[in-house]
């Protein structure tokens, strides 16, 4: 069994990658853009709203920051970006023909590279989600923090992202054109919201749009999101394997 | 009986029924320098990708170490350093970190690590990043990535592409010996026959996808057969003569050659005692390049005598 081995060489390629860059880089910038939110309408107009609804500081800020801010939409995109990212490390320099080559089971390359590409995306969403403790904490909410609350926010995208994670490991794993992968994780965050609102039926199929479903947030049903991105990725990585098993490397 | 540590049979890869490698059978003995010959395009890294079970063949079977690469992949390649085509790296890590990665996938000792870049005289820049190596650099990396380990079968194709001429020298005189130092069987693709000449023991050419020679070095040379290039007058006539003596003839450039003949002597008499003047009689002995040319030029004619 060389999973774990492969994990950890797959993690030590990325030593002084652009991905780095990437998953600190975007948590960064979301939580300058929500603390700039918050300075500018959190005592004026969110705090007022939020108790109109019976809203906490902490649900108000989530919520800017999942639907205003659109970190729920544009995270299956950044998951398709840091997918690219991780295979073509491989493609670049031929580097394919070189790790199957060395006794390794090809499904266990493949999950590997899943893994990886899991792990990236867990710190990057950690990331986000504790820059929004920090602006709650800098802007002074008066309210306790709700840590069961972002607690299973974090968790809720750690399921819901899977079906979109094994998704963009069997496209980036087939292509060695960066561009394509990316422009249909792009077309997907583009035709989600199109899909939720005039066939939910359809939704529920479409790996793109269980982001959607998180803590409520959007739409109701929070278990599509766990169900839908555990059934999703089981369905698409085992094509994915069987694909990948017989792939000639050209 | 000579033991081989490849063998294929009628090994067939089709592309869109482009047949790139065409019913091969390799026989590549243990030990020693197996130089796989042919032009661009013959089907060399076809068949190497077949062999390392890289692409799956359309027909026949390949086998390595007694055993199928299909069925016992991981067995064979634990066996087997690789380098296909163009040397892989990562070219953002330094040669120790890219080398680091195959050592622990391998599961090896660290100490592996300084052992090839020993060998092929990487050792001073092992903290350099790749992507600052030049083409010699990378090409020695692919080397050294493909000796970790100590497989008893070390599989190059083109190591010396793209190399200048001292390079090339440093690569072959590694390659050499490697058989002897550290007992590998290697596996030499190369487009360039003075490479293959210089370095192998064994031969196998490939052009268009069929193998049109196996063998050792030394049979290979065999088939460069002297001929007797004879200027004679009346040279129709003394054609003629030599034909119904049963000779074989081939006219050309204004002279007269014979492949199998008793000797220069011999002929000479012949024609001069039937009234011929013989003004030219020389030996004409072909070098490995012109058997490698007429080889493959005869495989290209006979499949346009096929298609017509």
């Amino acid at each position: 069994m060389k999973l774990p081995i492969l994990i950890k060489t797959e993690l030590s390629k990325q030593r002084r990658g652009f991905i780095w860059l990437m998953i600190l880089g975007i948590p960064l910038g979301t939580t300058m853009a929500m603390f700039l939110d918050m300075y500018i309408r959190y005592h004026d107009y969110l705090y007022v709203k939020g108790q109109e609804l019976g809203f906490t500081s902490w649900d108000i800020l989530l919520r800017e920051n999942h639907r205003v801010l659109g970190w729920g939409i544009f995270l299956p995109l950044f998951i398709a970006v840091i997918a690219t990212i991780i295979h073509y490390t491989e493609f670049e320099e031929d580097n394919w023909k070189k790790l199957l080559t060395l006794p390794v089971r090809r499904w266990e390359v493949y999950i590997s590279k899943l893994i990886t590409i899991v792990i990236f995306s867990f710190i990057m969403i950690a990331l986000n989600s504790l820059g929004l403790v920090l602006v709650g904490k800098v802007i002074g909410f008066p309210e306790a923090i709700n840590y069961r609350l972002y607690g299973e926010y974090i968790l809720y995208q750690y399921v819901a992202i899977l079906g979109v994670v094994a998704l963009h490991n069997f496209l980036s794993s087939h292509t060695k054109n960066v561009i394509i992968p990316v422009v249909i994780g792009f077309l997907g965050i583009i035709v989600a919201p199109g899909v939720l609102s005039k066939n939910p039926d359809l939704a529920k199929l479409i790996p793109y749009t269980y982001t959607y479903y998180i803590n409520n947030l959007n739409v109701g049903n929070s278990s599509i999101a766990l169900y839908g991105g555990i059934i999703s990725m089981i369905l698409i990585s085992v094509v994915g394997i069987l694909s990948f098993n017989k792939k000639d490397i050209l | 009986m000579k033991k081989y540590l490849i063998e294929t049979d009628n090994l067939t890869k089709k592309f869109d029924g482009f047949a790139a490698v065409n019913s091969i059978n390799l026989k590549i003995p243990q030990g020693g320098i197996y130089g796989f010959l042919g032009p661009n395009g013959a089907g060399k890294s076809t068949t190497i990708r077949m062999l390392l079970g890289l692409i799956s063949p359309t027909e026949g079977k390949a086998k390595l170490f007694d055993k199928s690469i299909d069925k016992d992949r991981l067995d064979i390649l634990k066996k087997v350093g690789s380098m296909v085509e163009n040397p892989s790296y990562y070219a953002h890590l330094t040669a120790y970190e890219n080398l680091n990665i195959i050592r622990e996938i391998l599961n090896v000792e660290k100490s592996e690590i300084e052992r090839v870049l020993n060998i092929v005289g990487l050792l001073e820049v092992k903290d350099k990043k790749v992507k600052k190596f030049s083409m010699g650099m990378k090409q020695r990396l692919g080397i050294a990535q493909a000796l970790i380990g100590n497989p008893e079968l070390l599989i190059l194709d083109e190591p010396t592409n793209g190399l200048d001429p001292a390079g090339i020298r440093e690569i072959r005189a590694l390659i050499k010996g490697l058989p002897e130092k550290l007992g590998i069987t290697v596996v030499v693709s190369s487009h360039i026959l003075s490479e293959i000449e210089l370095m192998a023991t064994d031969v196998g050419i490939i052009n268009k996808g069929n193998l049109i020679f196996q063998g050792s070095l030394e049979e290979l040379q065999k088939r460069s057969l002297a001929q007797i290039k004879i200027g004679a007058e009346p040279k129709k006539e003394a054609i003629d003569h030599l034909l119904k003596r049963g000779y074989q003839v081939e006219e050309r450039d204004k002279y007269i050659y014979i492949k199998e003949f008793s000797s220069p002597s011999i002929l000479t008499k012949e024609l001069v005692i039937n009234n011929f003047e013989v003004y030219h009689i020389s030996e004409d002995k072909s070098n490995l390049e012109d058997i490698f040319l007429d080889i493959t030029r005869k495989e290209n004619q006979d499949e346009i005598t096929n298609i017509n």
